[in-house]
């Protein structure tokens, strides 16, 4: 069942119309159906409906504390063409495609063995989940704490059995490719050389604070395969792995590219995560799109600069959103 | 015969080992952040600046939780996320179902605009619509307000979205049966139909109560009196505000996580179905 199927008439609508119904009985239905939507066509209205108007007004605006006035499209073809939008379209990217592909795979074999090896081990589920439940700024916190950039930081004592010096994790622009590089010297430049070392930080925060709902919607996509499709391929000589590769994957596939979609609007939605790790930096490495427009607003007091961010923001989580409609749809037609 | 029954149940839970320990491994990996913020909230200064680290805290200080909840209250903070949570899981619950209802059941004038709504507010992310929001609320004299942290976020396109589908599955019979005794459309929907759906209920409370809960930005945005911080962002501030004192930052931390993780532990089942639920819908 999707948001964008139609209103269907239900039986019940069919009951009523075959009653023959006075003019005043229908006026009074339709008064309190009214009524029961009031406070949410309100609230939706304003806060949203009109929030999301007058966000575009705005970015046609050089909106700021000194006033404002109509200045067309001169934000959005600034903001393309600015270094600092594109930079964080770019660390948007980054942050998108080193969690969720490696959140998935992390997530694949655990959900497989709790469903078919440890079913009975409910702590298992309990703990795996734990991470999602703990608040991002929380986590982010500890993150903080572990990559410290004192020699006694649980990440730096982890370097110091490689032999390696301490590092400061949080405050490195360094891209992670230079770092690869290093010893045959050779230097990618800007946004070349990957995402830096800070960035890395805060996708890994990500990856420990999603894993536990990845595990859950895949536990819930493995809960739909029945067990002798499993038991057929191992007649024939399947082993585990293969099992998992060549049979279950294929028909969880549906959920699998439905998890990966709403990871992905999570993840060019987060915010706490970056924000307390890094607050965006160093020189805007980890300055994704949600940061950009915050920044803007909040810092530089550019509001029309930042609802044209918010637009574009808006934009590619609409268009997840469809899709992930779409395949919400598909979904119930494999069952 | 026994015997040979038993060894299978051995030799099923030998099979079992490399499971076992593959998820025993993901979960001690898991939790090691979880066990540096306890282990270094109970350091004292000195240990948990020092090098190499210690792997537990040889000289546990509990008074560092005294120490933080010294230098911010921590206990207003709690009450403000309490407050607003709390509320904003009612009004999801409340005002969502009353829409979803109307939405799912009734034919009125509106239906298409609340329909209209819906969609569009689930497509729009929150964050996109703050700058906006903020300069609305600014503009209602609710700025630095408990009205400011909560009204927005009353009720979600999502909540109504979820009730609609409920609704709509409810079997016709039975709502028949209370309209043949001449019910209201309000008493079946009180008295029938929203008991129904008491899953969906929880989901949405579940849904909207952990949203507020962790919400950063928008209490970022709309207050600045210290006394309408709720605990995220008096943590941030804390943080900003404490400088380097790391134990007493993991103390505050564990004092903002320790209700969360004590109602987790007492309502896994219903928390992990209800994410699931509301991520599959």
């Amino acid at each position: 069942m999707s948001i964008l199927s139609p209103p269907q008439a239900s039986p019940h609508a069919a009951a009523v119309e075959a009653a023959p119904e006075t003019r005043r009985q229908r006026r009074r239905g339709n008064l309190t159906g009214l009524l029961f939507a009031v406070p949410a066509l309100i609230l939706l209205g304003v806060f949203h409906v009109w929030a999301s108007v007058f966000n575009v007004a705005m970015s046609l605006t050089d909106w700021s504390l000194g006033g404002a006035s109509f200045v067309g499209l001169r934000n959005y073809l600034e903001l393309v063409g600015s270094a600092e939008f594109q930079n964080s379209l770019v660390v948007t990217l980054f942050f998108v495609v080193g969690t969720v592909p490696v959140t998935i795979l992390l997530a694949l074999p655990i959900a497989y063995a709790l469903q078919y090896r440890l079913a009975k081990f409910h702590l298992y589920r309990v703990l795996v989940f734990t991470p999602y439940v703990v608040p991002t700024v929380a986590s982010a916190m500890v993150w903080g704490v572990i990559f410290g950039s004192n020699q006694g930081s649980l990440a730096n004592w982890i370097l110091s059995w490689f032999g390696a010096d301490p590092r400061q994790w949080l405050v490195d622009g360094t891209g992670v490719l230079n770092l690869l590089l290093e010893p045959l010297g050779v230097r990618l430049p800007g946004l070349w050389a990957g995402p830096s070392v800070a960035l890395c930080v805060a996708m890994l925060a990500q990856i420990w604070h999603m894993l536990g709902f990845a595990v859950i919607v895949l536990l819930s996509g493995l809960a739909g395969i029945g067990e002798e499709v499993r038991e057929a391929a191992r007649m024939d000589g399947a082993g585990e792995f293969r099992i998992l590769r060549s049979v279950v994957v294929p028909l969880l596939s549906p959920t699998i590219l439905f998890l990966a979609v709403i990871s992905l609007i999570f993840a060019v939605r987060e915010f706490n995560i970056i924000y307390v790790l890094t607050g965006g930096g160093p020189q805007g490495s980890s300055e994704t799109l949600s940061m950009l427009m915050v920044r803007q607003f909040y810092e530089d007091n550019e509001l029309g600069r930042g609802a044209t961010t918010g637009t574009f923001l808006a934009l590619s989580v609409a268009a997840l959103t469809l899709v992930q409609f779409w395949i919400s749809r598909k979904r119930v037609h494999y069952e | 015969m026994s015997e040979s029954r038993t060894t299978n149940r051995l030799l099923r839970r030998a099979g079992n080992l490399p499971a076992h320990l593959g998820l025993a491994a993901v979960c001690l990996v898991l939790l090691v952040p979880l066990y540096w913020m306890v282990t270094t909230a109970l350091k004292p200064l000195q240990e948990a600046l020092a090098t190499p680290p210690t792997l537990w805290p040889h000289h546990p200080a509990f008074s560092n939780f005294v120490e933080a909840l010294r230098q911010a209250p921590f206990a207003r903070y709690l009450a403000n996320t309490v407050l607003t949570a709390v509320l904003t899981g009612v009004g999801n619950v409340v005002i969502g179902s009353l829409a979803g209802y109307a939405l799912a059941r009734g034919r009125f004038r509106g239906r298409g605009a609340l329909l209209a709504f819906v969609l569009a507010s689930v497509m729009v992310p929150a964050e996109a619509t703050f700058i906006p929001n903020y300069v609305t609320i600014r503009d209602l004299g609710w700025y630095d307000s408990y009205l400011a942290l909560v009204m927005p976020w009353l009720v979600g396109a999502f909540s109504v979205f979820l009730y609609r589908q409920s609704f709509h599955s409810l079997p016709e019979s039975l709502l028949e049966a209370a309209r043949l005794d001449g019910c209201s459309e309000f008493r079946m929907f009180r008295s029938v139909a929203f008991p129904l759906v008491r899953t969906t209920s929880l989901t949405v409370f579940v849904l909207s109560f952990v949203w507020t809960w962790n919400a950063l930005l928008w209490p970022l945005l709309v207050t600045s009196r210290p006394e309408l911080r709720v605990l995220q962002l008096g943590l941030t501030a804390f943080q900003t505000e404490g400088g380097v004192y790391v134990n007493l930052l993991m103390a505050a931390t564990v004092l903002s996580v320790a209700p969360v993780l004590v109602l987790f532990a007492t309502s896994q089942r219903l928390v992990i179905s209800g994410i699931a639920e509301g991520a599959l819908k």
